[in-house]
């Protein structure tokens, strides 16, 4: 099969929450809440699909908002997607399921349904709503029921880092099918103070994380914890878990962020982002076609290899980057330094990093 | 074609930014086959992202 191409599709951002963090409502970005109309929708499956076929990739939608499922033709785009059969999945909330909206949403060849957990009950409340975490407990069975993957995806700050011991034992406990953490983008450099984890506190979380992960799989969890953050790679290259392969091109990239590469994002207007977790608009689907976006200038400047400050001296430059998103929440500057990174030399020619 | 571009060993992604993988087999399967059985046995393609799939 030809690689996936991951589009993150805001369809709406109508939601029943506002929580602390996210950066739709953050610092009164959003003053109105757009939906996609229907005919633009079909508008945009369709440039998706273009594109795809021009650069031999297999779209997959991450469906998105905002919370997707009250977008008036949610049921429509899902229709649509399962007539051309495209993989898609939902990045949504709990409030709107049960069993016999799960077994629509599995019919209609949505693989898989992710869910956020930012904490224990407290924690998650305080940051969501009240009763949100209850919700999504309840939600994690309608759709483990149904037949589609659940996913939970955790957003790390020194706000909840705390909760992750629980939070890992709960998401292994309740046997969900996928776990997941990123870390949390500040939207303003007073967030980003108030939410800073040190780059070797950071580190010792990663460790944390890891012996628990090895822990429940030690006792047959089937739940897959999965490495999405890009620092990931440094603790397990240190671990001697990761290798490079040993006569890989240094100038080549071959994994870490994405960024430019293998994902693009679309919001209810149409506008397109290089990514959704840092101000990075490179123009409009209904001005310009998704190919012609991927290729040109303005998503050039999410992909310049040579520009990273510090990953540019790194012997982990074509499998890491940490993430570009937090270090523009922090700096303005996606090429700077990565705040969490501890490393502090190149491990093959002992150069300091910076 | 993107001079960038050029320089991309491994395309394939199925996660978004704000999206987790699917779990195994497909995980890792985009970009470079369908299991992952152990530490970087996934290689260049996906390097470490998920090494201890089952
Ligand atoms: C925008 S939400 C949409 C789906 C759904 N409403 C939810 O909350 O899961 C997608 C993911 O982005 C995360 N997110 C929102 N703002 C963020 C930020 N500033 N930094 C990192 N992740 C963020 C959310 O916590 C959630 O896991
Ligand atoms: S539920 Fe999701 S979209 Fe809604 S405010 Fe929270 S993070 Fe943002
Ligand atoms: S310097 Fe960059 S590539 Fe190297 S470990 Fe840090 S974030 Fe990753």
């Amino acid at each position: 099969m030809k690689p996936y191409f991951a589009f993150q599709w805001h369809i709406t951002d109508n939601c029943y929450q506002r929580c602390k963090h996210c950066y739709i409502f953050a610092e009164d970005n959003c003053k109105q809440l757009s939906e996609m109309p229907w005919e633009k929708m079909k508008q945009v499956v369709e440039s998706c699909e273009d594109m795809c076929s021009k650069l031999s990739r297999t779209p997959y939608f991450y469906i998105t908002g905002g919370d997707p499922i009250l977008h008036r033709d949610f049921w429509k785009l899902a229709k649509l997607l399962k007539e051309k059969d495209i993989a898609w999945a939902i990045l949504g909330n709990p409030f709107h399921l049960n069993d016999e909206v799960c077994q629509r949403l599995y019919n209609y060849g949505c693989r898989k349904y992710q869910l956020s957990l930012d904490g224990m009950e407290k924690t998650h409340d305080f940051f969501r709503k009240q009763g949100s975490f209850g919700a999504t407990l309840k939600a994690i069975d309608h759709i483990k029921n149904s037949g589609m993957y659940c996913a939970v995806m955790s957003t790390v700050s020194s706000a909840n880092v705390g909760d992750f011991p629980q939070l890992i034992d709960l998401v292994a406990k309740k046997n969900v099918d996928v776990f997941a953490f990123g870390r949390y983008c500040p939207t303003s450099g007073q967030k980003s103070e108030e939410y800073h984890i040190e780059p070797l506190a950071y580190r010792d979380f990663l460790d944390m994380c890891y012996k628990k992960f090895q822990y429940h799989k030690s006792r047959g969890c089937k739940t897959t914890f999965q490495y999405k953050d890009h620092l990931w790679t440094l603790y397990l290259y240190e671990q001697g878990l990761f290798k490079m392969p040993e006569n890989d091109d240094k100038n080549m990239i071959y994994d870490g962020c994405h960024c430019g590469i293998g994902h693009m994002t679309i919001l209810p207007t149409g506008d397109v982002y290089a990514c959704r977790r840092m101000e990075s608009k490179v123009g409009n689907v209904f001005e310009t076609p998704m190919y012609e976006l991927f290729v040109g200038e303005d998503l050039e400047e999410y992909r310049q290899f040579d520009k990273f400050e510090k990953c540019g001296k790194c012997e982990l430059r074509g499998y890491c980057r940490g993430c570009p998103a937090v270090t523009f929440g922090y700096t303005g500057n996606m090429y700077a330094p990565d705040p969490q990174c501890w490393k502090e030399f190149n491990m093959k020619t002992g150069e300091k990093l910076c | 074609m993107s001079e960038m571009l050029k320089r991309v060993a491994a395309f394939g992604a199925e996660n978004s930014a704000c999206g987790t993988k699917d779990p195994a087999p497909s995980a890792c399967g985009s970009a470079c086959g369908t299991k992952d059985p152990a530490p970087s046995a996934c290689g260049s393609a996906c390097g470490a992202s998920d090494p201890d799939k089952k």
